[in-house]
């Protein structure tokens, strides 16, 4: 079979042309080519411009990988591709990480999604105390200080 | 980032996302998550990793009654979780029990149910911290047999296996699964069978096992811990091409390296356990430190070295040409030491024999009684020893960092960090670090010899000290 491209339109109209089998990392694309047989251009409502193209960015790079993949001998490549997400990650804003999150649960791309859900508890949570989490996230406290006692007291175990 | 007050963007995802985000944490953080606002009370309940640990309800100092109140506590929250969430996805289960006798019960239902559940990861634990303190775990608080299901669980990636009794590594009905395997306080006979099997394996850790008839390790790990174990054999050979961090604990004796990874990320190394033998010098020192050396030259590709006080002394004693240390490419150092005279030729050897080496970190332990003795003292002033002056390569063009971790002060130490400021000609900075929670008069103590410090040169940036974090 030779190479098949799929265009995919962002809420914000932004056409992006891409390889089936970069596109094919997600699971909800194929059911939606399926509905759009007739039109070519699958229209992604969830998924703003920018945020697709870091998700386009993280699915050719790990397309790659799935290609090469010969077997024993990708040792060093899964070291690079980890290195990899780590600087893909890293260079994100929150508010990037969290559409990301969205975007990559919409679309179903099961490693992205991991990846960003444990980038997220690693580096903004893990390791925090109460105050800074909070401040890391912008997090409000709401509770009134008796509240946050009786939930305190309810998991006291895990405050010592 | 430029807004002035940022919005709370996470709490404003669904709350299936909170929850796969909580998920991530261990459990503890993930419990501690409740306090944040009222949006979060409640998403920890739903957290598919669960890590119930006795040390986390019960202080090792309780006793008698309130002891027995206060595991019973423990257990009764275990199930009060365990029944709330039999229709819950389930991905990971840790349950940790000491001396599990009165529980067993209870325990093999907690098993039955991860196996039910199908988790990827598997912790069963029942050691104690007195099998830690001792060394030894008494036969009769070793009861718990791992159920056949767990031997059949096909849906595992990561297991830990810790104080059960009967393990059979072979009964396993498919090795292959195995990312990470991790077994302790254990007779572990045909050992090499399971690893035989276990193509897929990244870590492995042993810990305080015995009977592992093994002449050589071989396998794709990247991660392999051995920690006080009991290996019959003279020699253990490994064949680790792929290998990133490597750990050895306990006695010494023939470690070889037939084909290790061109370079491993970080080595440990620690016979610390031997350190009151040491204090006695005799032949048994000159051969143990000859082969310490030939394990270090065999490793010397490798970017962080961690090393205990015993190789510390021993390193001098190798008086035999062909077993000296010969230069590594250690980028990082990080010595494990009381900085106790006996050690600082031992510190130096290294120094001459890291020419790469870029950090330097001592890693302060804190003192025992055979670290204090001063039986045999050592053959020069240990006030001058650091007078002196020393040619190598490291301190002339690569050594930028020095750190000092659990930095107290103590006798010799500032001596110590005096000579690397002096000799060092490209040392930017000296961080010290004091242990979590030391009082202010020994904090200032410790700041005052800051201060010394920076005033000595003008080169190097000295900063006030810093807590250690736990």
């Amino acid at each position: 079979m030779s190479k098949k491209n799929i265009v995919l339109k962002s809420s914000n109209g932004i056409i992006f042309e891409v390889e089936e089998a970069v596109a094919l990392q997600s699971e909800t694309i194929p059911y939606m080519i399926e509905d759009d047989c007739a039109n070519d251009t699958i229209p992604l409502a969830n998924v703003t411009g920018d945020i697709l193209a870091l998700v386009i960015e993280y699915c050719k790079k790990h397309v790659v990988v799935a290609d090469g993949d010969g077997g024993g001998s990708s040792s060093s490549s899964q070291e690079d591709l980890k290195n990899w997400d780590a600087q893909f990650m890293n260079d994100l804003d929150q508010s990037k990480i969290f559409n990301l999150l969205l975007a990559a649960d919409f679309l179903n791309i099961k490693t992205l999604f991991d990846l960003t859900c444990q980038f997220v508890a690693d580096t903004m949570i893990k390791g925090k105390s109460v105050e800074e989490v909070r401040r890391t996230l912008n997090i409000e406290k709401d509770y009134t200080s008796e509240e946050e006692a009786k939930a305190r007291q309810e998991n006291e175990w895990a405050f010592k | 980032m430029s807004m002035s007050a940022q919005a709370d963007l996470i709490s404003t995802l669904p709350n299936d996302l909170l929850v796969r985000i909580v998920s991530c944490l261990p459990f503890k953080e993930c419990v501690r998550t409740s306090v944040l606002s009222k949006r979060w009370r409640h998403q920890h309940r739903d957290t598919t990793n669960l890590g119930f640990k006795e040390s986390d309800f019960v202080s090792p100092y309780l006793q008698g009654r309130a002891r027995i109140d206060a595991r019973q506590r423990f257990v009764d929250f275990v199930f009060e979780w365990v029944d709330r969430v039999q229709h819950g996805v389930v991905e990971g289960f840790e349950i940790s029990l000491s001396n599990p006798v009165d529980y067993l019960q209870e325990v093999q239902a907690l098993i039955a149910f991860a196996v039910r559940k199908q988790v990827k990861n598997l912790a069963i634990d029942f050691s104690s911290h007195v099998w830690r303190r001792t060394g030894r775990a008494p036969r009769d608080e070793v009861v718990v047999e791992v159920p056949p299901g767990v031997y059949n669980l096909t849906s595992l990636e990561s297991l830990t296996v810790i104080g059960c009794k009967g393990f059979d590594p072979t009964r396993f009905a498919d090795p292959g699964i195995f990312k990470s395997l991790s077994l302790g306080w254990m007779k572990l006979y045909d050992l090499d069978e399971l690893l035989s099997k276990a193509f897929r394996l990244e870590t492995l850790s042993l810990n305080h096992c015995w009977g592992i008839y093994m002449m050589d390790m071989a396998g794709g790990m990247r991660e392999v811990s051995i920690e006080n174990c009991d290996l019959p054999y003279v020699s253990l050979s490994f064949d680790l091409p792929r290998v990133d961090i490597f750990k050895y604990t306990g006695d010494i004796f023939c470690l070889q390296f037939d084909k290790m990874n061109t370079t491993v990320k970080e080595i440990h190394l620690d016979f610390r356990k031997l350190i009151r033998q040491c204090d006695n010098p005799s032949k048994s020192n000159i051969a143990e430190g000859g082969m310490i050396c030939d394990i270090l030259n065999d490793l010397k590709s490798h970017v962080t070295l961690t090393l205990c006080p015993y190789l510390l002394q021993v390193i001098p004693e190798s008086i035999h040409r062909e077993h000296f240390l010969r230069p590594m490419k250690t980028k990082h150092l990080v010595l494990k030491t009381w900085l106790n005279p006996k050690e600082f030729n031992g510190i130096m050897i290294l120094l001459s024999n890291c020419p790469d080496l870029e950090t330097l970190t001592f890693d302060i332990l804190p003192p025992t009684p055979s670290s204090k003795a001063r039986k045999n003292p050592p053959s020069f002033d240990p006030k001058t020893y650091w007078m002196k002056k020393m040619r190598c390569i490291c301190l002339m063009k690569t050594l930028k960092v020095v750190v000092v971790k659990n930095f107290v002060r103590g006798r010799d130490d500032l001596n110590v960090l005096k000579f690397l400021i002096r000799s060092g000609a490209v040392l930017e900075r000296v961080e010290l670090y004091v242990p979590f929670g030391v009082d202010e008069d020994k904090k200032r103590f410790v700041d005052e010899g800051a201060e010394m410090l920076q005033r000595s040169s003008k080169h190097v940036h000295v900063p006030c000290a810093q807590y250690l974090r736990r």
